[in-house]
């Protein structure tokens, strides 16, 4: 999870990394006296999650308090990226001298932290990640690992021109890492990032704030971060998270639904092979129980009525946790909820109960296939409007009814993929 | 020997008296797994699916006897405990079911499994089955026939439908592994990798990879220097969008690693033979015209 900026300024004062005097406004009541604290000019900034926010218009000087009303009344109102801000933050306005670039993130190779320092920060690192010295951290010891730890192994990484610049300031970064590192460990962090890190006369301040909690890890760390409502999640995503289900969507003709994520990632693939493209990712995980399976199975229903573009429903459970008869069960209850169903639907289910799981499902107008492959031909080349749920009310289906006529156009013979079905 | 397991292998389920530890169980006896000893903190002296329950690892050894491997279905935020237990206890492996478990608690686990030569496969992973000898997790033994291609995996029930297309064409395997699908596993591609090379009943390598970090790109380098027998790869996810949970971290560190052309270059260079789909996994592995067996 994202941290907005102000979250992550606040989490930084409470490291004692310094940051700008700021004040966050949910709503325009608080701007005008949030301007007499701050005094001017000072600076306004959209607080969304989404980046690109400076170009976007969302972060603006203002001179004066008429100034600081009507840009405020713009910015609270501008979407950035579709993003609604959750407020804004008004800051002093911080005078550059050097800009540095300082972080603590996660090094996938490594499967460590890792440190992230640059000299020079701001826009240029982006451009430019190669500039950005590193320093992994063994996991052993980071908890509470020293300044001198950090200064022992970056200073030999500047080279001596870097030192020089960086002069004064070179014992402040060190102990600013230090302590990104420990807020890292403590806060269960994927990311801490300061770009730019803003060096002034008097010391280092923190001019922007990037912090995202590792997402598994919130069970123990929300109460902890104390965080404003997050905006509502797109419904299908919305949805499939209350349940647990992962739904990603996506813009093509075939809804998909699978227990586990390598599966669903290989019918993105399989779908591609059949000239067709997937509407939605939708894992239910590996367990499918009734209940995910049956809210994965209206998701995909609702996501393909109000799609006209959406040709077929594919299903593919390959179960193991939990018996097919709970998974298929929970779909047949959807389908049984939704009759006049234009789009038909396909599915392939192996392992336990599988024979069981197969039944029930045809017997509500599921089409089943043997494999993964002609599963998802037979989806790739239905129509809308053949859905079987028209024409059979939980009636057993027969084999070479409505959809039998696609199997006979395409049986594989013309794809090097070549049928066993 | 069997890889990493067969049937001689002691088992030790933690977690095994919650609902989904209990059918786990059952599901490894009917596989005729040794399941010795269960472990649930607070339950010690009852009994699951026949199995003594003990509150606690050096108790279960004591009572029961040996244990060569855990596996392992507490619940996230106590999974940490329960593997930090095991490597305490030493028990040399440890299979870790459990989805969802913290990033950092990951990395702790990772680091203290390897530094005393355990051997923790996941998190998040449906476990290893070496046909004919044990299953410890929940890879479905119907989809399992005995042969000489070693099925190593990123994923879960991707796992199963690969072999169930191998053993529905004859092709055995010498073993299925799911090393774990979170981005800080015990071990790695390369770990399994040598485990194949070594093993006298693995000929042939299925390795199964998906978007994401960079273990492919890594087990290429030993690839490269180390495995002689050939190695199938499937990588999945080529048509998954890119950047929706790639967020700025993730792109600031590992540059053009995680996509698939990276992982796809890195391979082939390695010398393995990509094929872009599951149901191609047959035909590729009967061109490389070795005696299969199962």
């Amino acid at each position: 999870m994202n941290l907005y900026e102000f979250e992550g300024k606040a989490l930084l004062a409470r490291l004692g990394v310094r940051t700008p005097r700021g004040v966050f406004c949910p709503d325009m009541t608080g701007v005008d006296e949030a301007g007499r604290t701050i005094g001017f000019p000072c600076v306004v900034k959209s607080q969304v999650l989404t980046g690109g926010r400076g170009k976007a218009g969302g972060i603006t000087i203002v001179n004066s308090p008429d100034e600081l009303s009507r840009e405020a009344d713009r910015i609270v109102r501008l979407k950035i990226g579709g993003e609604t801000p959750v407020g804004l933050l008004v800051e002093e306005r911080v005078p550059v001298d050097k800009e540095f670039y300082a972080a603590v993130a996660f090094d996938t190779s490594l499967a460590c932290p890792v440190l992230l320092f640059s000299p020079r920060g701001g826009m240029e690192v982006e451009a430019n990640t190669s500039s950005l010295l590193r320093i992994p951290v063994p996991v052993e010891d980071l908890p509470g690992i020293p300044p001198a730890w950090v200064a022992e192994r970056l200073t030999p990484l500047l080279p001596q021109i870097e030192t020089q610049a960086l002069g004064a300031h070179l014992e402040g970064v060190t102990r600013l890492l230090a302590n990104l590192l420990s807020a890292f460990g403590e806060y269960d962090l994927d990311l801490i990032e300061i770009n730019p890190l803003v060096a002034t006369h008097d010391g280092l301040i923190a001019a922007d704030a990037k912090v995202t909690v590792d997402d598994d890890a919130l069970f123990r760390q929300l109460e902890t971060l104390g965080l404003v409502e997050r905006p509502a999640l797109p419904e299908f995503e919305r949805r499939a998270r209350e349940f647990g289900l992962n739904y990603v969507d996506l813009d093509g003709e075939i809804c998909l639904m699978a227990n586990g994520a390598g599966l669903n990632l290989s019918l993105l693939d399989a779908v591609a092979a059949f000239g067709s493209t997937p509407a939605n990712f939708l894992d239910t995980g590996g367990g499918a129980s009734r209940v995910k399976a049956y809210e994965g199975a209206r998701i995909l229903q609702d996501r393909s009525m109000r799609d006209p573009k959406v040709r077929a429903r594919l299903i593919v459970l390959s179960l193991a946790i939990t018996r097919a008869r709970e998974a298929t069960g929970g779909i047949a209850e959807a389908m049984d909820e939704f009759l006049n169903d234009p789009v038909p639907t396909f599915a392939v289910v192996h392992g336990t109960g599988a024979d069981e799981g197969r039944d029930i499902l045809e017997r509500h107008g599921i089409k089943i296939a043997p494999d993964i492959r002609t599963a998802v031909e037979w989806a790739a080349s239905a129509e809308r409007g053949s859905g079987v749920g028209v024409h059979v009310d939980r009636a057993p289906v027969d084999p070479g009814g409505p959809l039998g006529e696609h199997r006979l156009i395409h049986d594989g013979s013309d794809h090097p993929a070549k049928g066993r079905a | 020997m069997g890889f990493l397991v067969d049937h001689t292998t002691r088992v030790l389920v933690q977690g095994i008296t919650g609902n989904f530890g209990r059918s786990q169980t059952k599901l490894m006896q009917s596989y005729a797994t040794q399941i010795v000893a269960g472990v649930t903190p607070g339950k010690g002296g009852s009994e699951a699916e026949g199995v003594p329950v003990f509150d606690s690892i050096s108790e279960a050894i004591e009572k029961a006897g040996p244990i060569h491997a855990t596996v392992i279905y507490v619940p996230a935020p106590f999974a940490r405990a329960a593997v930090e237990e095991a490597a305490e206890s030493l028990v040399p492996l440890i299979v870790v079911i459990t989805e969802g478990i913290p990033l950092h608690d990951e990395m702790f686990l990772r680091q203290l499994t390897r530094s005393r030569n355990l051997w923790m496969i996941g998190p998040n992973c449906p476990g290893i089955l070496v046909p004919g000898e044990t299953s410890l997790g929940m890879i479905p033994p119907s989809s399992t026939s005995r042969g000489n291609v070693a099925v190593i995996s990123r994923s879960g029930t991707l796992t199963f439908e690969i072999t169930k297309v191998l053993t529905d064409e004859g092709i055995g395997q010498s073993v299925c592994v799911g090393i774990g699908g979170d981005r800080v596993i015990g071990r790695d591609f390369s770990d399994y990798l040598r485990l194949a090379e070594a093993d006298p009943e693995t000929k042939i390598i299925v390795m199964v990879g998906e978007i994401g970090g960079d273990a492919e790109e890594r087990a290429s380098l030993v690839i490269a220097d180390e495995i002689t027998k050939p190695i199938i790869g499937l990588l999945v996810g080529r048509h998954a969008p890119r950047g929706k949970r790639m967020g700025h971290a993730g792109a600031m560190i590992s540059g053009n690693t995680g996509t698939i052309e990276s992982k796809e270059q890195a391979l082939t260079a390695a010398g393995v033979r990509l094929v872009p789909y599951l149901w191609e996994l047959p035909e590729a592995i009967r061109l490389l015209g070795l005696p299969m067996g199962g």
